[in-house]
């Protein structure tokens, strides 16, 4: 069986770009967690530079379980943007806020840089 | 004992003036508390001498006096902001008017030495007298509704709101016209048939009577040294809150510390409106606005601060916030060589080409540009503190032999420094509250270098400060110094506390109330 020049190409174009479709399709394939995703989607205004001066590991272990089982019953993706601005929002409303590099931030956003540091 | 006959604009040194003058009140100093109470009296029966330092202009050889010494480790210049001439200060004034809120005259338990003996509904029918001589509108202050057509209220929406843990104030300046007393009132009080307004005449002592319960005269020279003694019923400070406790002070034919200072208060408490640039950086989420001049309004300014409830609960002190666009390539600013010194890091830290070509293409369109990036400087209200106080020069006397002032003004204190941090976290959280945007402390702020600029504001209040008893303060409720019966002062050395607006309006209002009175007590 010979391939025409068409055959070869597109099937070239379509092992190249495989791998990326099937990351972003299906993250387990490749090992990554519903959380690493997440974290790799969500973006960052802050650019939090000596964010391993952070003490708070007890706190961010918790914070993790509470966000893992947050996006394991949230599965649509829209929704964790919004849904987590919703509860940053509250915390500079109710004063739960960190300085970090000079950077007023709330404790989620900070808990968050602090995750994609370890896992991104 | 001759008095003036007719009434009109004199010079000490001109032969009419005798050796000794009488009058009802005596009013030392013709700058806007001066000028102020004089007001109230004109075209009255009461007769008024109203005695200036310098002449009708400003000259270098009177402004001379107002040099002196400073020993603490903060600067003050002592000459920056003072005028000895017909209408003082008022002459080099910005002229940015807002009167002192409510919560202003009140005590507040975390600041000692804080609370007014009179409150802001005693003061507020002079505000509205005030406001009719600077030309502004009283009614202005009390509706905020402009607010939204205001550049800041249209750059900063998400900060207003009822829930908001800011507010805001409005300040509305004062035309060049209008508040510049010096022209304004020279025909009015040239024309005068109960005041005479005397040039060179600057007061160098202030004699008490034996009994030590009165005034008996004060004396005053020019730079010739011609000496007149002037008699009169009542005497009036209104020399400024640096020569009015310089005056009081020197004041020793019978009391050894000076006159109304039997607690200590004269010289001391005195405050400035402190300024702490560069303390914090506001990146908002939104992006930048190119307003035409349809949608804003540059008068009044609106300035936000953290609400007052917030200060209560946070036990801080006033301040105001002043957003200022960061410094990028579309300013013209930006390109004088002293900015471009210090400033070069922060240009290309935040270079944003598309931003800055949008920013030059519209100004060059004539509209204002509303930027997303914005540098914060806070202004302070400063706590009252015997820290901060000034007393005579034991060395240097002045061309009359007048001791020189000695101004100690001691570093920021722990209370002002917390009031910025905390009232940047205020404003942190209205942003964060909203999702507008992002606040970062500066190097600057985190260094403690913010703290230490030099003062531009030059802003002087305390020194004779007001108060319910003789324990707390130099002068009554009336600005009667306390223990003298016939000795008021003007001006904002009896403020006992500073706010945050700038005090001139507040100066002039208070100062026609007390002419009101002395016209009353007079009569």
């Amino acid at each position: 069986m010979s391939l025409s020049r068409r055959q070869f190409l597109g099937g070239g174009l379509l092992l190249a770009t495989a791998p990326f479709v099937l990351k972003v399709q299906l993250p387990n394939f490749f090992n990554e967690t519903t959380l690493e995703l997440f974290l790799k989607k969500y973006p960052s205004d802050v650019n939090l530079t000596n964010i391993v001066e952070f003490e708070a590991a007890n706190e961010l272990g918790d914070f993790k379980k509470n966000l893992e089982l947050f996006l394991a019953n949230n599965p649509d993706q829209s929704n964790w943007n919004p849904s987590i601005l919703e509860i940053i929002k509250k915390d500079f409303e109710v004063g739960n806020i960190k300085v970090v590099d000079g950077w007023i931030i709330s404790e989620t956003e900070l808990n968050i840089a602090f995750l994609k540091k370890l896992y991104v | 004992m001759p008095s003036l006959k007719n009434c009109m604009f004199k010079d000490l040194n001109d032969l009419s003036i005798q050796e000794s003058i009488s009058c009802d009140i005596c009013i030392v100093g013709s700058g806007p508390a001066g000028i102020s109470v004089a007001k109230k009296l004109l075209g009255s029966d009461v007769k008024v001498i109203l005695l200036e330092s310098g002449g009708i202009e400003p000259s270098v050889e009177h402004n001379e006096l107002n040099k002196g010494e400073n020993s603490g480790p903060r600067f003050l210049s002592l000459d920056a902001s003072r005028v000895r001439c017909f209408g003082g200060a008022s002459r080099i004034w910005a002229g940015h008017c807002a009167p002192f809120t409510k919560e202003d005259f009140k005590e507040k338990s975390f600041v000692p030495l804080s609370g007014w003996p009179i409150r802001k509904k005693d003061l507020d029918f002079y505000y509205k007298e005030a406001a009719e001589m600077l030309g502004i509108s009283y009614d202005l202050f009390n509706h905020n509704n402009s607010i939204n057509n205001s550049f800041s209220g249209v750059s900063f929406p998400e900060l207003k709101g009822e829930n908001s843990f800011l507010s805001s104030f409005v300040l509305q300046k004062s035309s060049a016209s209008n508040r510049n007393f010096g022209t304004k009132y020279k025909k009015i009080f040239s024309d005068s048939n109960n005041i005479d307004v005397i040039f060179h005449s600057t007061v160098t002592k202030i004699n008490v009577s034996e009994n030590g319960k009165h005034i008996a005269n004060i004396e005053a020279q020019d730079i010739t040294k011609k000496k007149c003694i002037i008699n009169a019923k009542k005497f009036v400070l209104a020399a400024g809150a640096l020569e009015n406790p310089r005056l009081l002070l020197d004041a020793n034919n019978i009391f050894t510390n000076g006159i109304g200072n039997e607690k200590g208060f004269v010289g001391s408490c005195f405050m400035s409106h402190p300024g702490v640039p560069g303390v914090a950086e506001i990146f908002k989420t939104t992006k930048g606005l190119c307003l035409s001049k349809e949608k804003y309004s540059n008068d009044p300014i609106y300035q936000f601060a953290s609400s007052t409830s917030e200060q209560l609960n946070n036990k801080i002190l006033g301040h105001g916030f002043d957003l200022k666009p960061a410094l990028d390539f579309a300013n013209r600013s930006t390109y004088s060589s002293a900015r471009l010194n210090t400033d070069y890091k922060k240009l290309f830290k935040h270079l944003n080409i598309g931003q800055t070509a949008e920013k030059v293409f519209c100004k060059y369109n004539g509209n204002k540009y509303s930027s997303n990036l914005w540098n914060l400087n806070v202004g302070l209200e400063q706590e009252p503190s015997h820290r901060n106080h000034l007393t005579l020069s034991s060395l240097s006397k002045d061309f009359f032999g007048v001791p020189l002032i000695n101004m100690f003004w001691a570093d920021i204190s722990k209370r002002e420094i917390v009031t910025v941090e905390k009232s940047i976290k205020l404003l942190a959280r209205q942003f964060g509250r909203t999702n507008s945007g992002r606040v970062k402390y500066t190097e600057d702020f985190i260094s403690g270098k913010a703290f230490y600029q030099p003062d531009s504001v030059n802003h002087h209040i305390g020194t004779t400060r007001m108060a319910k008893t003789i324990h707390k303060g130099v002068v009554d409720n009336n600005c009667k110094v306390f223990s003298i019966s016939n000795l008021y002062i003007s001006g904002s050395s009896v403020f006992p506390t500073s706010s945050i607006v700038n005090p001139t309006y507040t100066i002039i209002a208070l100062s026609l109330r007390l002419g009101d009175y002395l016209k009353r007590s007079v009569a």
